[in-house]
């Protein structure tokens, strides 16, 4: 359940970003494929967290974003969901997976208190 | 007439704003671990002031952390200082186990939290200062998921993996071997008796990060200490600091 200790991070990223007369509605985080988050534990408990935190017990919303791959064999670029893809040229598997792990605050949504 | 509400405009009585109105989208784009991993970064450049290094040991519950621990003391205790970290949900049994190799050893009881972090290892040498030139060893909480995100500081990520496991974990546990400098697979004494196949294995761990060096080892009988040893060997000769460029 690391997911608590995150959601926990994501609070203390955001907190700056409300203001003394808002409220926080939902936060958007953006990640990879292999940031070794499990969405649904997460999505379960940041309402909690949030709220323990001091701030409203605002929604989670995580966009899982594809992770850039290559082709070790016929050098194809393409974007890939998991790490166990078959590169869609020429069906090599593995392919070489770049990025995957970002774990990123990307937007919030406030409203008057 | 208004064409919002009806009324006739004389008035402008004030229109119920649209709730709408009322949010508003602020960008923050930051990173969710950037004040783990700056506290990391610190934490990392404190200690190679001292000369001293942190080897941060992550491996399921059972995989013989413990063992390998006390092993990698025996096998470098005499070339250099080898303190000790460990961390668990509960109890000192692992610390107690580890002091008596003679090894300073700090226990870390998490209590819920299924890894440590980098203000766990601050704490930790807080209580147990660096000897110059020091090795840290951190036994990681038993898990193969959760501690893969959290940098401790460290010089070297070793990722441990057990014969008795099954040969398909890095494929169920991808990250943890994508974030490793080294990977062992320990209890090998055991292999003849396990339907445990080391080199497909293997071949499964260099598809997640080609170029991961492997080792086979038992912690029981020596085998393969002396090469992992090595590996701990050389952060001595050349410190890592490119984590921190």
């Amino acid at each position: 359940m690391h997911e608590v200790a995150l959601a926990q991070s994501v609070c203390e990223t955001v907190r700056s970003y409300v203001g003394a007369e808002q409220r926080l509605l939902r936060v958007v985080v953006e990640c990879g494929p292999m940031c070794g988050v499990e969405p649904d534990a997460r999505e379960f408990c940041f309402g909690i967290v949030a709220e323990q935190a001091g701030l409203a017990p605002a929604a989670l919303e995580l966009r899982v974003n594809p992770a850039d791959a290559s082709c070790p064999l016929c050098g194809a670029r393409f974007s890939v969901a998991s790490l166990w893809s078959e590169c869609p040229e020429c069906g090599q598997s593995p392919v070489t997976v770049t990025g995957g792990g970002e774990l990123r605050v990307k937007e919030i949504e406030v409203g008057d208190v | 007439m208004c064409d919002h509400c009806g009324c006739d405009g004389e008035e402008r009585p004030a229109h119920a704003p649209e709730p709408a109105s009322r949010r508003r989208i602020v960008a923050v784009e930051q990173d969710v671990l950037a004040g783990h991993q700056a506290e990391a970064r610190a934490l990392r450049r404190r200690l190679a002031q001292h000369g001293a290094q942190v080897v941060n040991l992550i491996g399921s519950p059972g995989c013989g952390k413990t063992e390998m621990c006390i092993a990698l003391i025996r096998e470098l205790g005499d070339q250099v200082p080898v303190q000790v970290v460990v961390g668990d949900l509960a109890t000192d049994n692992d610390a107690r186990r580890i002091a008596a190799t003679g090894a300073p050893v700090y226990q870390v009881e998490t209590g819920t939290a299924c890894h440590l972090t980098a203000h766990d290892i601050e704490h930790a040498v807080s209580h147990l200062p660096p000897a110059p030139g020091a090795l840290i060893l951190v036994e990681n909480v038993g898990n193969l998921v959760c501690p893969s995100m959290f940098d401790l500081g460290e010089s070297l990520r070793l990722v441990q993996l057990s014969v008795t496991e099954g040969t398909d974990k890095p494929e169920k546990y991808p990250v943890a071997f994508r974030e490793a400098d080294v990977a062992v697979l320990s209890k090998a004494d055991l292999l003849p008796h396990v339907d445990f196949d080391p080199e497909e294995c293997g071949r499964l761990i260099r598809a997640i990060k080609p170029g991961l060096p492997i080792v086979v080892a038992s912690a029981r009988t020596g085998a393969g200490m002396t090469a992992l040893a090595d590996h701990l060997r050389q952060l001595c000769v050349a410190p890592c600091t490119s984590a921190d460029a």
